[in-house]
């Protein structure tokens, strides 16, 4: 089946098999590897995308239904060139991240968290990654990182 | 691994999809319990029928008193529903505890209802809720079942493989009644281990529903009645965990039960 | 309807997200819903939960980041040309069959109604 994505604001043409994953279209037919894949079940989160603003689990999505739809990688949130998103920044700034491999799907469901409560609490925002599993950093620089970013709520944000 | 190959149908209405339904197709909704299934391979069906296409099958309306749930209903627009909230608040807490944001925004109640995994939250509210399910057919046309009729066994509910589930119909609450759904799991989002969904109007109305003790959601009426007869939370809790057979499931479910009678007071 | 993308521009930066109906009280008459954007460069972000009434909108908008208050107005307006011109539960049949036979019934009472809503209704969007 031939179908177009836009991710990241650009359109993304392919021929699929109905049971081609949304995240192995992303990632072999987009080239956008920034998406990654750990459980293949949906409950590590490192897959995680947005459609239309809302997360979901790129890896329990076939691609085809994402035919026509608007999805937001971890690509999507500073191109080449343009300086680091502010979660991005605060991430580095905080030692959110070691290895990287859940990375990108701890900052779609920050983003989505974020636009939806500006000013969450520490337990929203835990609650809220409750669905992200990292292996390295033991969580509390992620924690923190993504208040930073609520408290900071500018590019100013330390 | 990868899903095993399959025909793929995206049909437009509910007829065109009831068309497409059978023993060898299988419906997509939102995909959250099916897609791993896949993924897997545990479940190699001929065709898929993906739902997601059918707008007819998504509202969330109150009409007349009663919450009519449309089946393709994504479980995070349930868990924001200010109508929800006020009618049949129990439903609101019950759904904040299912999995995760990026799950519920896939997820759908008629998915979860019809999944029927044992440690769903949504079942267990639907059965203390008294809700009644509504089915469609080819061959037969429309069926409906009340919550205990409609689950009956882990992973098995009275639709047949050409039935489709449209709408969840729950009946008005008595005025102020309260609502508590309390659950046991290592983390949040997780899996629950035991849970219980109390929804109360002083000694006029009490349900009392339970997640993890049985096959299927178990409502508990002798603890039910006694609420409504005066007894204390403690004791009413204490009947309700008499229905376990496993000690510590038993003592987890009734500290479970006595925290939900209470927060519904 | 159920919704759908949601496409506008505010302070100079292109917002993308949705909108999506979320509850119909056919009893009060209200549509409940629910829109998010966010801007395709740089931080800002826009959510609003809101509810109809026949002639206007209500909305709690939360701005995130560098959006300012002409996004949430941006927002609103994109969500009112999605909604239509007359934003009411019409669009569900089963309502529009009890609507119509309340119009039948309470047309003078329906016109000074109307015309005191649009009014308060005025006063809040403004």
């Amino acid at each position: 089946m031939r179908i177009a994505v836009e991710i990241n604001g650009e359109r993304h043409e392919g021929d699929v098999e109905p049971r081609t994953l949304l995240s192995d279209f992303i990632r072999h037919v987009a080239g956008l590897t920034g998406t990654h894949v750990g459980c293949e079940h949906g409950v590590c989160g490192a897959c995680t995308v947005q459609i239309d603003g809302e997360t979901a689990r790129s890896c329990l999505m076939l691609a085809v239904q994402a035919n026509g739809r608007s999805v937001l990688t971890v690509e999507g949130l500073a191109r080449d060139g343009e300086p680091l998103h502010p979660l991005q920044r605060a991430f580095h700034e905080r030692h959110a991240l070691q290895c990287g491999f859940c990375t990108p799907g701890f900052l779609m469901s920050a983003e989505a968290l974020l636009r939806e409560r500006p000013d969450p609490s520490e337990r929203e925002v835990r609650e809220a990654l409750a669905g992200n599993l990292c292996r390295c950093t033991g969580y509390e620089g992620i924690v923190e990182a993504v208040l930073d970013v609520a408290r900071g709520r500018s590019d100013s944000a330390a | 691994m990868k899903p095993a190959p399959f025909h793929y149908v995206a049909p437009r209405s509910v007829d065109a999809a009831l068309a497409a339904l059978g023993e060898d197709a299988k419906a997509l909704a939102g995909g959250q319990s099916l897609v791993p299934l896949l993924n897997f391979r545990l479940a190699r069906p001929e065709t898929l029928v993906d739902l997601n296409g059918i707008d007819e099958l998504a509202y969330l309306r109150k009409s007349g008193g009663t919450l009519r749930i449309g089946a393709l209903t994504r479980q995070a627009t349930l868990h924001r529903s200010s109508v929800v909230e006020r009618g049949w608040s129990l439903l609101t807490r019950a759904v904040a505890q299912v999995a995760h944001p990026a799950i519920r925004n896939r997820g759908t109640v008629g998915g979860s209802v019809a999944h029927a995994d044992p440690a769903a939250e949504l079942p267990v509210a639907l059965t203390a809720l008294d809700a009644r399910f509504h089915m469609r057919s080819a061959q037969r046309g429309p069926r409906t079942i009340a919550a205990p009729d409609f689950f009956r066994a882990p992973l098995m509910t009275a639709l047949e493989p050409d039935e489709l589930l449209v709408e969840i119909e729950v009946p008005a609450l008595p005025d102020g009644a309260r609502a508590a759904f309390v659950e046991h799991a290592r983390t949040h989002g997780d899996f629950a281990l035991a849970g219980a969904a109390v929804v109360r109007a002083g000694t006029e109305h009490a349900a009392i529903a339970l997640l993890g003790a049985g096959p299927t959601p178990l409502r508990v009426p002798d603890a039910e009645r006694a609420l409504c007869n005066g007894a204390s939370a403690a004791e009413a809790a204490r009947i309700a965990g008499a229905a376990l057979d496993d000690d510590y499931r038993r003592a987890l479910t009734t500290e479970l039960v006595r925290r939900a009678i209470e927060e519904a007071a | 309807m159920t919704g759908g993308p949601l496409t506008f521009e505010a302070d100079g930066v292109p917002y993308a997200g949705a909108l999506r109906v979320v509850d119909v009280d056919e009893d009060a008459g209200v549509v409940g819903a629910h829109a998010q954007a966010r801007a395709t460069r740089g931080w800002a972000g826009v959510a609003a939960d809101i509810t109809t009434r026949t002639g206007g909108l209500d909305a709690d908008v939360l701005l995130s980041g560098d959006a300012t208050p002409a996004a949430g107005e941006a927002l609103l307006a994109a969500v009112r040309e999605q909604l239509g011109a007359s934003i009411s539960p019409a669009d569900d049949p089963v309502w529009r069959r009890k609507l119509a036979l309340r119009a039948a019934l309470a047309v003078g009472v329906g016109v000074a109604a109307g015309l005191a809503g649009a009014a308060w209704d005025r006063r809040r969007r403004g």
